[in-house]
């Protein structure tokens, strides 16, 4: 079981400039994932999610956003310092990504198929009629019907569950071994939601992916996440498997998430957000628990900086884990 | 899209009948045409031997009144010159009795190479350079080139043009004090005559490029800087592609989207001129001949020039759109 | 001679071919008058003007090349029709024409030119004139007496599409008499003091044009008729646009008879267009044009602060001339609102500020004009004084009229509450400042200038509609002997009639009275007695208020470009007028070499001319 893993991520740090100062959006956030697990990342609107995602693949907006400190290893292979010709084989070949909103990922003036095709050949030295084949298989595997016709098309001129299952056979079409998918179903409503996630799980278990899943729906993790980490204003506060996150919650925080998320089928609100209170923003995080300003059960030693506390579930960033 | 450009294509004789027609009228209406210019002329001019400053009889002003074509009233005029139009025939000068179409066919050469070399230096220059911004905005190229590029867009160019003349043509004597060509252009011989046109063309090409360069140059970058932050650009270099390979296969496209929307004007460019440039480097182009047209009230000429230039405009604005249907998948014609 | 092999002996005035223009004399036999050399009075008196004094440099080397600037190309190079009132008419015609006979420039006397002597006739109608034998144009052609018929023919034309100079020609001339090829007169419809004035004829090759036909216009748009003066153009000389080069004529005949020696000297003259006025300077500095007008205090007293000038390399003049003056001024309409009531004319002249004008913008080098025709010597009243500015002498005449009372913008108002203002039309352009400056200072006076700035031609139709309250205007004017335009100005018969130039409105039956004798009288002096009377009489209307002229012009000239000792002649409007000029090509050698070499040459500044207006010659009479 000690083989190296598929992505470690070792105290990454995510910082923005903003007005001359760095503020972190993603701080000392480690985890890991190994081949063929999927590792689900909760947490509210703005805690830092697809920053983390972004800096994972070094695609953090130029000169804005930066990675201030940590490692990101894929397959021992240290993405951070990495030369950019490296870089560029595992972007696409190595670490497939898939972006939240559908609409605007894919270039509108291009055809499916030139983006398809330009993804592939990238990745894989296919001639002119492989590579068509290997976009038809591709449009294919994710579900997609006659693919001949789509591919000629542009992108407004698909619905936004085909964009979405396009922009999954972008990330796919390098054969990469992990894919990240930032909210790829927020968007979507919900009769395409429930197929694109039943699409990822089977492609994953077809492929034997490692999964990085991030949503803001709890709900969506149980059938999908082998793993679960919960993130609270850019730090993960609890890690755990996903039969432990749904059984025995650790942090109040996950608590609360827990407690406000009523019945799966509910009203498709951000259930979340029925936590009192909101995300403190950039540069607003208290000193110590960043949750305790909503924390129900917040004492004074909360007010002091934290660390990760081991618990028979993993570890979570709360002092008083043990007391609850 | 065939009937959508025939449809477009039948609309441009109408509208060209409105424009025309609004003008023409106009000219007729507005007090002091071209009889009362030739009028003035005389009257103002004094008293001299062989000229007489008395009245003219009825007779003798309705002679006048032929002569300059303001004996029919005007719609019946302008049927007229509809008429010729659609035989081809621009009409004539009333000042240079030079029928219209031989001086806009004599212009023509300068105002293309203007044009053409204006626009070849303008997208030339300035898209390369826009792209280079916007690759490292705020970067020493970036602030370096704005400042350059604000400057010469807030000098007019006329301005420029005197200053240019002055200091680089008079002063420095680098370059010949205005004109197209030499003199003795005829009898050079190829490789001289090249240089002899670029050596005459230089400064009042700086002039006529300050204010398009600038404007070219900050919507490429200004657009390309918007489309590099784009969800598509992420998206393409999440696939494996460098930042340079991305901004050339999907930012620089995007990028190119408003450029295509007025890049059919270009059209217009065989007609156009700026009649201060024109004037400060002694060019012959259309911008004086428009200019004096309407000073001199030679309205056969103005008429000519607008018939044309409208022409061009409308062609122009097909073309455009048609580039951006081309350029941009999203837009649909109806 | 040039023309000496070709000798044609025209026993009938004919030109070219066709009968059309025979037939045309012989419908108006009455006007061309058949004669032979026996009827010709016997009492005349034949003149030559042969002891005037010569006023060229007679020994001017011959040669060089001037190169000169024009603002525009002319849009024709005709002589006559639509627009030949061009930049280049001068140079191409009206300095470039020889007629019958010349006016001495400086003496005013009447000299030979085409004729070699003339005659009055006893009804002070008729000139006699006998053509110079060796006269021909630039192609060789000789000039005879069916020249000058077919002048009439040509001018009278409908064809040249020119009314104005159809009625000049048949207002004025009752009949041209064909003696024989050398011997014509010519006789007026009315008797003049003048009458030499009006009888000397201009020559029309009837060999270029013969029958004029409708096509005129357009078919002489672009050529030069052969001509009687010293350069022609040669259609390889045209560069449509942008050049054209006249030179001059080989062998021309007169280029060695008295009055014409040593004038004309350079061979050739190229005007090219430099539509831009700084572009035109530049091109000077750099030596690619020989002399430029610096008349504007800017370029006088600022821009031609150069090292060239400095260093000699170029000099420059200013020449005090004696022509008549531009009757600029403004004209106020007698028919109009308030402006009927003399007192508010005579206070609006005392609320001028014309000197503080002079002084401010045109550096104090321009002079006041005082009456409406200066310039013409005993013809003018040089009794007359300008009105000075005073604001007190303006309020006085203001409340003669009624205005006591200032209104709180400082504006006088009359008992009806009516304010003392009205409007005054100018043209847009660069006089605009002088005349803000007037309207600034008339507010001390408490009367009101609403200034409407227009584009010429609209200014014109406002005017010549009788529209206007005010207009600030400037005619222009060729050299003539006397006054002519009284009658056009002054005379109630032209008084809101549209399209006439009494732009005054001016109707006073002492003064027609006076126009009317000036006209038909037969004595110069009567004539000039009713001349100082009319000024006299116009200036007490205070209709039209006298404003500025410039008394001198200004050049900038390279120093190889050489002048007689006077510089030019007292009636010159320009320092090329008359051709007096040569061009020094040793000097120019020499300047060249100095400017590599960096040596230099004296600063040279010439005032020439006179500013005194006492030593007016008196024309000869
Ligand atoms: N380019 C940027 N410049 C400055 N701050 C940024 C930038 N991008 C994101 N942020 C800030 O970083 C924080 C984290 O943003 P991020 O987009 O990672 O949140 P998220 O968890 O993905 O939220 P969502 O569920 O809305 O996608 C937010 O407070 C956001 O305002
Ligand atoms: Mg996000």
């Amino acid at each position: 079981m000690d083989k190296i893993p598929l992505l470690s991520v070792e105290n990454l740090t995510v910082g923005f400039t903003v007005n001359g100062h760095v503020l972190h959006a993603a701080e000392a956030i480690s985890f890991k994932i190994h081949a063929g697990e999927s590792l689900g990342i909760v947490g509210e609107s703005g805690c830092g999610k697809t920053a983390l995602a972004m800096a994972l693949l070094r695609l953090l907006p130029h000169p804005k956003g930066k990675i201030v400190g940590g490692h990101i290893f894929y397959q021992g292979e240290d993405i951070v310092p990495m030369p950019l010709e490296r870089l560029y084989q595992i972007r696409g070949g190595e670490i497939g990504f898939i972006f939240q909103e559908p609409m605007t990922a894919l270039n509108p003036v291009m055809t499916i198929h030139k983006q398809v095709i330009e993804a592939i050949k990238l990745h894989r030295k296919l001639n002119k009629s492989e590579a068509l084949l290997a976009a038809i298989q591709l449009l294919e595997e994710v579900g997609i019907e006659d693919p001949e016709t789509r591919l000629k098309a542009y992108p407004h001129e698909l619905s936004g569950g085909l964009r979405q299952r396009v922009g999954i056979a972008l990330a796919l079409a390098g054969n990469p071994t992990l894919l990240i998918a930032d909210e790829p179903t927020t968007s979507l409503d919900a009769s395409h939601k429930a197929q694109i996630l039943s699409l990822l799980k089977t492609l994953q278990k077809k492929r034997g992916l490692g999964l990085l899943f991030i949503t803001h729906e709890l709900g969506l993790m149980r059938t999908l996440c082998d793993r679960i980490a919960i993130m609270y204003a850019g730090q993960i506060v609890e890690t755990g498997t996903t039969h432990n996150f749904f059984e025995h919650p650790k942090h109040p925080y996950t608590r609360a998430l827990l407690a406000a998320l009523p019945i799966l089928t509910g009203p498709k609100k951000d259930r979340l957000s029925s936590i009192m209170g909101h995300v403190p923003g950039l540069g607003e995080w208290p000193k110590g628990c960043r949750f305790v300003d909503r924390c129900p059960h917040a004492q004074p030693p909360c007010h002091k900086p934290q660390s990760y506390i081991k618990t028979d579930t993993g570890p979570v960033l709360c002092c008083r884990v043990h007391e609850l | 899209m065939w009937a959508y450009i025939a449809r477009r294509l039948l609309l441009i004789p109408l509208t060209l009948l409105g424009i025309t027609l609004i003008v023409f009228a106009l000219t007729r209406l507005v007090p002091g045409g071209p009889l009362e210019r030739a009028l003035m002329e005389i009257q103002m001019g004094g008293h001299s031997k062989g000229v007489s400053t008395s009245p003219l009889s009825e007779e003798q002003l309705s002679g006048l009144k032929t002569y300059y074509g303001l004996d029919q009233p005007w719609p019946v005029a302008y049927g007229h010159w509809i008429l010729k139009i659609m035989q081809g025939d621009l009409g004539e000068s009333q000042r240079y009795n030079d029928p219209v179409w031989d001086m806009v066919i004599a212009r023509l050469p300068i105002s293309l190479f203007y044009g053409l070399t204006a626009m070849i230096l303008t997208y030339g220059i300035c898209v390369p350079l826009g792209i280079l911004k916007a690759m490292k905005p705020h970067g020493w190229l970036d602030k370096g080139s704005s400042i350059m590029i604000f400057l010469g867009y807030a000098l007019p160019n006329y301005v420029l043009g005197s200053f240019l003349l002055v200091v680089f043509a008079g002063y420095l004597d680098w370059f010949p004090l205005g004109g197209f060509i030499s003199d003795d252009f005829e009898t050079l011989t190829f490789w001289k005559k090249i240089q002899d046109l670029i050596h005459h063309s230089i400064l009042p090409l700086c002039c006529y490029l300050v204010g398009s360069f600038a404007f070219v140059t900050l919507l490429i970058r200004n657009t390309l800087i918007e489309q590099l932050a784009a969800d598509f650009m992420r998206t393409a270099i999440a696939k494996g592609l460098s930042f340079k390979q991305a901004v050339w296969r999907h930012g620089l496209r995007n990028a190119l989207v408003p450029l295509a929307t007025d890049f059919g004007q270009n059209l217009t460019l065989v007609l156009s001129g700026s009649f201060l440039i024109e004037t400060l480097f002694d060019i012959d182009g259309f911008g004086l001949l428009g200019y004096n047209a309407i000073l001199d009230r030679d309205y056969p000429i103005v008429m000519g020039i607008l018939f044309l230039s409208a022409l061009l405009f409308l062609l122009g604005n097909l073309i455009s759109d048609l580039l951006l249907a081309w350029v941009d998948p999203r837009v649909r014609f109806q | 001679m040039g023309c000496a092999e070709k000798k044609a002996e025209n026993k009938q005035p004919h030109g070219i071919d066709n009968q059309t223009i025979d037939a045309y004399y012989t419908s108006h036999a009455d006007f061309f008058k058949m004669s032979d050399p026996s009827h010709l009075p016997t009492n005349l008196i034949w003149q030559t003007g042969l002891n005037e004094p010569e006023f060229a440099n007679i020994h001017a080397p011959k040669g060089g090349t001037l190169h000169l600037a024009i603002a525009d190309f002319p849009r024709t190079l005709r002589p006559v029709g639509p627009d030949s009132n061009s930049g280049l008419r001068d140079a191409l015609y009206d300095t470039n024409t020889l007629s019958l006979v010349d006016t001495h420039p400086n003496t005013l006397a009447y000299i030979p030119a085409l004729a070699s002597s003339w005659a009055l006739g006893d009804d002070q109608k008729t000139v006699y004139f006998k053509i110079n034998p060796k006269a021909c144009y630039s192609d060789g052609t000789p000039i005879r007496t069916g020249d000058f018929f077919y002048n009439f023919y040509f001018m009278c034309s409908p064809h040249i599409q020119a009314p104005w100079y159809n009625n000049w020609y048949t207002e004025t001339y009752e009949s041209v008499t064909y003696y024989n090829d050398f011997t014509l007169s010519v006789t007026l419809k009315n008797k003049t003091i003048d009458p030499v004035w009006y009888g000397n004829l201009a020559p029309t090759p009837r060999h270029y044009y013969g029958e004029l036909t409708p096509d005129y216009p357009r078919r002489y748009q672009w050529s030069f008729p052969p001509t009687t003066g010293p350069y022609e153009l040669k259609p390889e000389n045209i560069i449509k646009g942008r050049k054209v080069t006249l030179s001059r004529v080989k062998n021309w005949w007169a280029q060695d008879e008295r009055y014409y020696r040593g004038r004309y000297n350079v061979d050739n003259i190229t005007y090219r267009t430099v539509r831009d006025v700084s572009s035109a300077f530049e091109r000077f500095k750099k030596g690619e044009i020989d002399i430029i007008d610096l008349t504007l205090p800017e370029y006088w007293y600022k821009k031609s602060q150069v090292p060239a000038v400095k260093n000699g390399f170029i000099e420059r003049a200013i020449f005090y001339n004696q022509v008549p003056r531009s009757p600029a001024g403004i004209y106020l309409n007698e028919q109009a609102g308030i402006l009927t009531n003399v007192n508010v004319r005579r206070g609006i002249a005392y609320a001028l500020n014309l000197d503080q004008v002079i002084e401010t913008c045109f550096h104090g080098d321009y002079k006041r004009l005082s009456s409406c025709a200066e310039g013409y010597g005993r013809f003018s009243n040089t009794t007359i004084p300008p009105t000075p500015f005073s604001p007190a002498k303006a309020e006085a005449a203001f409340a003669l009229a009624g205005f006591h009372k200032k209104g709180k913008d400082g504006i006088l108002i009359n008992e009806n509450g009516k304010r003392l203002s009205f409007t005054l039309t100018i043209n847009n352009g660069p006089l605009q400042e002088m005349y803000t400056l007037l309207q600034n200072e008339a507010d001390k006076a408490g009367v009101e200038i609403i200034l409407e700035s227009l584009d010429p031609l609209t200014v014109y139709g406002k005017i010549m509609s009788k529209k206007h309250e005010a207009v600030a205007s400037a005619w222009g004017g060729g050299f003539s002997r006397k006054p002519e335009s009284y009658w056009q100005f002054f005379h109630s018969k032209n008084a809101l009639t549209p399209g006439t130039n009494n732009i005054t409105n001016t109707a006073d039956p002492e003064l027609d009275v006076l126009i009317d004798n000036y006209i038909t009288t037969e004595s110069e002096a009567v004539a000039q007695s009713l001349s100082c009377q009319i000024q006299e009489k116009v200036a007490a209307r205070y209709a039209y208020l006298p404003t500025w002229y410039c008394p001198y012009y200004r050049v900038g000239y390279w120093r190889w470009l050489c002048f007689p000792e006077a510089f030019n002649v007292m009636i010159s409007d320009n320092a090329l007028d008359y051709g007096l000029y040569w061009i020094d090509e040793n000097k120019k050698t020499e300047t060249k070499k100095a400017q590599e070499t960096g040596m230099h040459f004296p600063e040279k500044i010439g005032t020439y001319g006179t500013a005194d207006l006492s030593e007016i010659i008196i024309p000869n009479g």
